[in-house]
């Protein structure tokens, strides 16, 4: 395959999300991004072409990212003609609930938090726009490498992507992410003392008895009340409103 | 107090028109971190003519929503609408010549505390934008029946619009709402409350902190945690 086709597609699949929906999620994404492909091996008869295209509007949901492994797969059974791809789409769905169990735990529970609590530890060490820049940079040079690279790994090597990506041992990555996700929060709670001018004999151990306070109440409310959601996440922000509303007229 | 009336109206859609470019980045293209809060606050600051409280505005959000994460179906809040208008509401506020004496963190605690009630209101926002992308399926499917690929194809990209549209409104709506909330609030604030708002910012990094740890595997997490906190105090 032409090298400017792979690029296409690729690049393409940066639009993967662009009508997710809640009927069949990400499919338009995926047959937008095959489509180049698509064209050249049927663009000859239109009638045909329009069949191919819709055999790609199927239900589809994965991480966004390792979505490209995915892509990259199912561009090289569809080369090998249509009774390949037509076995590539109906191994594609198992791919992608398997891709998005690991690219998510990856990459939304893993990589973001990450990168999150070192950029906002930079910020409250020194505040500047390096916290920014550090965030984009770290957080893409991951991203990227590992977009394209399971993209490449997909169209040359088939189903061999699997084994790829095994080899990575993504879970022990994000349970070392985790770990320095946890001591850069540390580090955080700490540059807050001097942040908000804390330090003193009582007051420096605020944010740190301010944090227990939280997680403990997080953990009684899960327990006594159900549900998985952080609700302190919604009360905080109105519970202070009505704070701020109490103190304006009492 | 408040900003005059042709200020509020050309911050309102400079906010609502650049900062909904910024708000694709979430879901509908590329993905590259544009949209978290620490970047899209900046932006509102800076489209406001204040970035430094912009910043300092992302670093409090950054870590607050975290740990919504999208899976499947769930659509989590929408923080980088929230930190657009914060950004922006507190960056527009900070340069009027009543707040000069204003304390930064005092300010952006008033103003976040104003806009994240709106959290519930992104979300049904995104929620709109995806069961309105369902229509596109279709089609999509009746050009293709009509064998007419090229343009059939391309339906997917009108996503963009669909999610442009929605964040460039509901933007324009929050940013209007807020600019004309928080003066009154800072207005009403009696004087005595003024020296506690400073340092109750530290509620929003530090709940952030806290849902972070509380996600992860707890007692492992809590113990690393704990530990490097005593290293820091002993050093």
């Amino acid at each position: 395959m032409h090298l400017r086709l792979e690029q296409r597609i690729f690049l393409r699949s940066l639009y993967w999300q662009t009508s997710w929906n809640f009927a069949r999620m990400q499919c338009l994404g995926l047959a937008y991004a095959i489509y180049p492909l698509l064209e050249k091996l049927y663009g000859k008869n239109s009638e045909h072409l329009a069949q191919r295209t819709r055999r790609y509007l199927v239900c589809f949901n994965t991480n966004p990212y390792l979505a490209a492994a995915i892509l990259g797969f199912l561009v090289h059974m569809e080369s090998q003609g249509e009774e390949m791809g037509d076995q590539g789409l109906a191994l594609s769905g198992s791919l992608a609930g398997l891709y998005g169990a690991l690219g998510d735990a990856f990459f939304w529970n893993g990589l973001k938090p990450m990168v999150s609590a070192l950029a906002v530890m930079i910020f409250f060490w020194r505040p500047s726009l390096w916290a920014l820049v550090f965030l984009l940079c770290a957080y893409n040079l991951v991203h990227f490498g590992v977009r394209y690279t399971v993209y490449l790994h997909g169209l040359h090597r088939g189903i061999g992507v699997i084994e790829t990506i095994n080899s990575w041992n993504l879970p022990l990555l994000r349970n070392v992410m985790e770990f320095v996700t946890t001591a850069s929060l540390a580090v955080t709670a700490f540059l807050l003392v001097d942040y908000f001018a804390l330090r003193g004999s009582v007051t420096s151990v605020a944010p740190f008895l301010l944090l227990l306070a939280l997680i403990g109440w997080l953990g009684w409310r899960r327990k006594n009340l159900g549900g998985d959601r952080p609700r302190l996440l919604e009360i905080l922000p109105v519970g202070g409103f009505v704070v701020l509303v109490c103190l304006i007229f009492f | 107090m408040w900003l005059d009336f042709s200020s509020f109206i050309w911050l309102t859609a400079k906010v609502s028109l650049v900062g909904a470019l910024c708000a694709l980045d979430r879901t509908a293209a590329f993905q590259i971190m544009f949209s978290r809060p620490l970047i899209a606050a900046t932006l509102g600051g800076v489209l406001a003519g204040n970035w430094e409280i912009g910043l300092l505005i992302g670093a409090s959000l950054e870590l607050y929503f975290l740990s919504e994460i999208p899976v499947g179906t769930n659509i989590p809040t929408d923080d980088t609408l929230l930190a657009l208008v914060a950004g922006g509401v507190a960056a527009a506020l900070s340069g009027l010549s009543s707040n000069a004496m204003l304390d930064a963190k005092s300010l952006a605690l008033v103003v976040l505390l104003a806009v994240l009630p709106w959290a519930v209101f992104t979300r049904k926002v995104d929620s709109w934008v995806r069961v309105r992308n369902a229509r596109l399926i279709d089609e999509m499917e009746t050009r293709l029946l009509a064998c007419e690929n090229a343009s059939a194809i391309n339906f997917h990209l009108h996503g963009i619009l669909n999610f442009y549209g929605a964040a460039a409104v509901a933007l324009g709506l929050m940013m209007a709402i807020s600019l004309l909330l928080v003066p009154l609030l800072l207005l009403l604030l009696p004087a005595w409350a003024w020296p506690l708002t400073d340092r109750m910012l530290l509620l929003f990094p530090a709940a952030g902190i806290a849902s972070l740890l509380y996600n992860m595997n707890q007692k492992r997490q809590l113990a690393v945690f704990a530990g490097v906190s005593m290293l820091l105090l002993v050093f």
